[in-house]
């Protein structure tokens, strides 16, 4: 079954899925690897959240980011927590990642960052 | 003769600025930081919480205005005198010091009238005030230094317990509790402090006895999260930069996940550690949420957190005046800040004339 898709891109994205390749780091970043454009929507399932955090719904539809080696970076239309342990399902794989950060970009909009914690082809 | 005319002089001059020296000494200045001075490390107490026990079991030090030199007030076992006491409170003076090694014996000692400082309406509510947040500051800082999350959940909801079944029992007016905390830039000082404040105005806003208890505990442990952030940045006595503000502002995240597996905390505790630095306008982190999308309890606390921030010395400035913090808080509030909550602090404030 697919999922509506509730994620409202703010008016700076309004390039979102035309762009592609690395993206840019500024000096401060201490990420350890680059991250690749990678403009999808996805099923994510929220597999484990600390128990005082009630949800509504475990299971949506998001849009794909970016990915590097060790995470990745997604657009979710509701706050998502660290710590929360998240499977993602898009192009043949899924990945099960843990969330790091998470930010509001705008209304129903809000941009996670996900650590890997294994990648795993659908065959 | 010149040469004795000279030395004579220069004898009497020695003197005169010698005894301008010890004079001053009577007039002890607050040290707010611990002190070391020979080799000795010594920890600022409150003057109040010399009241309760006459016989302390350590000795009990002032620091001299001038060269801020620790020196002997009361001997251990040796009787408080209650007038020098009230001399000390008449000139401002609300601090005094333990060395080091006195400090736990001291703890023990305030600890073993925990009950009675709770119960004995006898005792003054000052002075029940600051022993019971003296004890508290202690017992915060011990477990912030464990990093262990059963310990800091059980010790941030016992203090609040205490601290709101103080409050809400007697009612101390802010000008009290003021005068009993201590505001340097220690991290536990600073929890204490926010969680009085956050207390007093919960308990004046009519929330119910098991909120505030509940509130207390999650702002006590409100900036666990910098006990992560390294402390050459903590401490950073210059104008940080970019980097070191992407640390510092990393703490309401670290203190999330260091609690979030706690079975025992509920998630509005939680949520003011994770939200207090979210602010009304959407320009706050770590998610820049807006409004009513950060819990009123986290929005209440921002404005004790602000205010006490203002009000207390910081390793890049000193402190500013209560008039200082209420203009801040009043432009915050057009902006930043949950006005309702501002309006009702300064309301409070000024209720009692506080400037």
């Amino acid at each position: 079954m697919t999922r509506t898709l509730y994620v409202e891109l703010p008016p700076s994205m309004a390039n979102y899925f035309s762009e592609g390749g690395f993206t840019d780091t500024t000096y401060f970043e201490t990420r350890r690897h680059s991250r690749l454009r990678c403009r999808c929507e996805a099923d994510l399932c929220i597999v484990e959240s600390p128990t005082m955090l009630v949800r509504s719904e475990s299971e949506m539809r998001v849009l794909v980011k970016d990915v590097s080696k060790c995470g990745m970076g997604l657009l979710v239309h509701e706050q998502l927590f660290p710590e929360e342990r998240i499977s993602v399902h898009f192009m043949g794989r899924r990945a099960l990642a843990t969330v790091v950060r998470c930010r509001r970009l705008g209304k129903r909009c809000y941009e996670c960052g996900a650590k890997l914690v294994s990648f795993e082809s659908d065959e | 003769m010149k040469f004795f005319c000279i030395s004579l002089l220069a004898t009497v001059f020695i003197l005169v600025s010698l005894r301008s020296n010890i004079l001053p000494k009577l007039k002890s200045s607050p040290p707010k930081h611990m002190l070391t001075f020979n080799n000795q490390t010594f920890i600022p107490i409150s003057l109040f919480s010399l009241s309760v026990d006459s016989y302390p079991i350590v000795d009990i030090y002032a620091c001299a205005k001038t060269d801020r030199r620790p020196f002997l007030l009361i001997a251990r076992n040796e009787p408080v005198d209650n007038e020098l006491l009230k001399q000390f409170e008449g000139e401002g003076v609300y601090n005094l010091l333990v060395t080091t090694e006195g400090y736990e014996h001291f703890q023990e000692q305030l600890r073993s009238n925990w009950d009675r400082l709770l119960e004995d309406s006898s005792i003054p509510l000052k002075t029940r005030l600051a022993n019971i947040i003296e004890i508290s500051r202690d017992l915060v800082a011990k477990a912030f230094e464990s990093k262990h999350p059963e310990t800091l959940v059980r010790v941030a909801r016992s203090v609040s317990r205490v601290l709101t079944s103080l409050i809400n029992r007697n009612q101390p007016s802010l000008r009290d509790l003021l005068s009993v905390l201590r505001h340097d830039d220690q991290l536990p000082s600073h929890s204490v402090n926010v969680a009085c404040f956050s207390i007093l105005l919960a308990d004046r806003l009519g929330y119910p006895l098991s909120d505030i208890c509940k509130l207390g505990a999650g702002v006590l442990l409100h900036d666990v999260g910098m006990m992560e952030i390294d402390p050459r940045i903590r401490k950073n006595a210059r104008k940080v930069d970019e980097f070191e503000r992407k640390e510092i502002a990393r703490h309401p995240t670290l203190g999330f996940r260091l609690l979030c597996r706690c079975a025992d905390l509920s998630r509005d505790e939680l949520m003011i550690v994770y939200q207090h630095h979210e602010r009304v306008d959407g320009k706050g982190y770590p998610v820049a949420l807006l409004e009513s999308e950060i819990h009123p309890w986290a929005r209440l606390c921002s404005v004790t957190d602000v205010f006490e921030a203002v009000i207390s010395d910081r390793p890049q400035r000193k402190k500013l005046s209560v008039t200082s913090a209420i203009s801040i808080l009043r432009r915050e509030s057009k902006k930043s800040l949950d006005s309702k909550f501002v309006d009702a602090w300064i309301n409070l404030l000024e209720a009692e004339g506080i400037e």
